[in-house]
């Protein structure tokens, strides 16, 4: 509390240069001043501790409110007289809005040096925004809900990472978004159950007024932490078109683009997937259909917060590619188990499938991420970047989706999305090279080794 | 420190964006009016009114009052004296014609219960309606969970019984899960709509000539399924549905003819409903 106010007045006179200079003045400042012995110190026993766990309930809150916001926005909307014209432009702009924010948001991110200070705005932006469409739910009102929750989930992912990146440090990280991964797949779980009952049992509205009640949990645990900063390799050259050179760098590096094409060809096949499940529930289950679709939804999250935590040690002991290619493989099996199987239960079961994958993606986004681009101070820029991809996915899957199960059906859509899978985990195996700097290391030193002596 | 400043900033914002959004009430389409009403009273829904800015709704609310239909329970015919606040409207233009919520509602986005008056099948997404304005059918969002999985199926109008007086069970559309199951999807606007219709489907099989009241509001009130008048058992859903179903572009029907039942199917249930 105390140490978030003290971030202005201690760096003193910096704070309003650089207002007037901008981002040289300020980077220039993070890596003179010893501002990394701040959270370097925080890096002790019981203060780490007090961070972890506050970063655990942090993960599980956030996820919980993101719940409400997603396809419900079209069942609440519906509920309110809508017409279909218009509930699709508001998805629509959400989705465009969070497309345009992923980069600039990252680079905000970046540039802002108390990550909490970022993730407690955009906590408050989702609040406000819950609250805008539940009190209000008029076009222009939603229209802004939308714009400032699609911007601000843009800055909330990345501050996220960066302030586990900042408390557990690089080579804890593995394990710290492993148990990320697990709270707020626990917070999904509890969201999906609380919102689905608020909305079954209340109203479809009382699902946002519980949306805005659960973002002040989430901000008292973003308290705990205190004072947080991403120590950044101390940059000497502070000129605007080297800094612009330094990102350009970053994003053409081979590892990031190939990373960033494996996540997008994820999402590209795993988004479509789950709606098309539901839709099929719907016709096929009674009325029942319903439990089975939050089944559906809430089993995958058990799995990834069973799974999650070993896979986060997995990664660091073992490698990224391990994971990435467990994980990955999954979605073909997935896919074609689907166009297959129509029992209900077993439907639900397969699920388990996509838990399996969930787990690998969310930690391993951040964590291929960090290793490449981790300490180069446009961490969240490249994981904006990341994130842009895994969107362009997200949006042609259903697009792509629906259109082969108009022309081919169901099962051929299953296919398709199979064969998209496929492609991502050969991409993952074949071309990723392995990110984890301690065994890329050992890696090209056992290769070397080999290369000496070739035969005995 | 942190929570409390961003908590005032979000108040302070949340406020100014409630001012704005209630200057800008009167220009978006029909959405304004029917949550303005809400947003004011929250009525049957058990919602406790948590937000402070909701005491900015209100001023623009009352205006528009009366197009909302839960609100409202006299058996007469409250056109006449509805509200004094309608003062405003009323005094200038002549042509106006008071509709109360118990004679007609809006019914976008409103439940649909099943026969049986209890279970929601889902709600009205869109209605169809031909050269002469007149309703074809109904578009029905059902099934999903919190918005995953749902399906959209088109019925034909005459399938849809409105009880505009009633709150608790204003729409009953007359078909069972099953045969909503086993309705194709509407998918697209551009293409052909698969409806499904009354007589196919077994509901009510007297032939819609006039404007008839379609048989079954009384067998709506009876909880026994309306599976008996049933020529096709809709135990084998599946082949039943293609026959049951009539791509509404293909199928200019003599019987469309009938204009509107829907306005004279109303009130008989509409005042059975008022006498309990």
């Amino acid at each position: 509390m105390l140490t978030s106010t003290r971030i202005d007045p201690v760096p003193g006179g910096a704070g309003g240069r650089h207002d007037a200079n901008g981002h040289d003045a300020k980077t220039s400042h993070s890596g003179a001043t010893p501002l990394g012995a701040n959270s370097s110190g925080a890096n002790t026993g019981a203060q780490e501790r007090r961070a972890g766990f506050g970063l655990d309930l942090l993960n599980l809150w956030v996820a919980n409110i993101q719940t409400g916001f997603g396809p419900f926005i079209a069942v609440y909307l519906t509920s309110r007289g809508w017409t279909q014209t218009a509930i699709g432009l508001t998805l629509s702009l959400g989705t465009l809005t969070a497309m345009a924010s992923q980069l600039p948001a990252g680079a905000l991110v970046d540039a802002i040096r108390s990550k909490g200070r970022v993730a407690a705005l955009s906590i408050a932006a989702f609040a406000l925004s819950a609250l805008l469409f539940a009190v209000y739910p008029v076009p222009l009102s939603v229209y802004s809900a939308e714009i400032l929750h699609g911007f601000s989930s843009c800055t909330l992912g990345p501050a996220i990472a960066a302030l586990s990146l900042a408390i557990a440090g690089h080579a804890g990280l593995g394990r710290r978004l492993g148990r990320n991964a697990r709270f707020a797949s626990i917070g999904n779980g509890i969201g999906a159950a609380l919102m689905g009952a608020a909305g079954y049992y209340i109203s479809e509205r009382s699902v946002f007024f519980l949306t805005a009640a659960l973002t002040l949990p989430a901000i008292f645990a973003l308290r705990r932490l205190g004072h947080v900063e991403l120590p950044v390799r101390a940059q000497k050259d502070l000129k605007l078109k080297h800094k612009l050179r330094e990102i350009g760098q970053i994003l053409a590096d081979r590892r990031l683009l190939i990373f960033a094409g494996c996540a997008a060809l994820f999402t590209l096949s795993d988004a479509a997937v789950l709606p098309i499940v539901g839709g099929a529930l719907t016709k096929r289950a009674g009325a029942e259909a319903s439990l089975l679709i939050a089944a559906c939804i809430v089993l995958p999250q058990i799995v990834v917060a069973a799974v999650s935590p070993w896979m986060g040690s997995l990664a660091e002991t073992h490698g990224r590619r391990i994971v990435l290619a467990l994980g990955f493989a999954t979605l073909p099996v997935r896919a074609l188990l689907f166009a297959v199987v129509t029992d209900p239960t077993l439907v639900v079961a397969v699920q388990i499938l996509n838990g399996v994958a969930s787990a690998a993606f969310l930690i391993m986004v951040p964590l291929v991420t960090a290793d490449i681009a981790g300490r180069s101070g446009h961490f969240n820029l490249a994981l904006g970047f990341v994130g842009f991809t895994i969107g362009i996915g997200g949006m042609s899957s259903t697009t792509l989706a629906g259109w082969v199960a108009d022309h081919h059906g169901e099962a051929a859509t299953f296919v398709f999305l199979a064969a998209v899978g496929l492609v991502a985990t050969l991409l993952v195996w074949f071309a990723l090279p392995e990110t984890n700097p301690r065994i890329a290391e050992h890696n090209t030193v056992h290769e070397r080794k080999k290369r000496a002596r070739p035969k005995e | 420190m942190k929570a409390g400043r961003s908590a005032r900033l979000l108040a302070a914002v949340a406020v100014l964006l409630g001012a704005a959004g209630a200057l800008a009430d009167p220009l978006p389409e029909g959405t304004a009016a029917p949550s303005a009403p809400d947003a004011q009273t929250a009525p049957d829904k058990a919602q406790p009114p948590p937000v402070t800015e909701q005491q900015d709704v209100p001023p623009v609310a009352p205006k528009e009052g009366p197009t909302q239909p839960e609100a409202e329970k006299p058996a007469t015919d409250a056109s006449a004296a509805p509200k004094a606040d309608e003062a405003p409207k009323d005094e200038a233009p002549k042509n106006v014609e008071p509709v109360a919520p118990t004679e007609a509602f809006g019914v976008l986005g409103k439940k649909v219960y099943g026969p049986d008056g209890k279970d929601i099948l889902g709600s009205i997404i869109d209605i169809l309606v031909d050269d002469q304005g007149h309703p074809r059918a109904a578009i029905v969002d059902f099934g999903g969970f919190l918005g995953v999985g749902s399906r959209k199926i088109a019925v034909d109008w005459q399938l849809m019984k409105f009880h505009p007086g009633d709150s608790a069970v204003p729409i009953v559309l007359d078909l069972d899960r099953k045969q909503i199951q086993a309705a194709p999807e509407y998918k697209d606007p551009t293409r052909p709509a698969e409806v499904v219709e009354p007589d196919l489907v077994g509901v009510s099989a007297t032939p819609p000539v006039a404007g008839v009241v379609v048989t079954p509001s009384p067998s709506a009130d009876t909880t026994a399924p309306p599976e008996p008048p049933l020529a096709v058992p809709p135990a084998a859903p599946s082949p039943a549905a293609p026959s049951s179903v009539a791509p509404s572009s293909a199928a200019p029907r003599g019987d469309v003819a009938a204009p509107a039942p829907p306005p004279d199917a109303a009130p008989q249930p509409n005042a059975d409903k008022h006498a309990n």
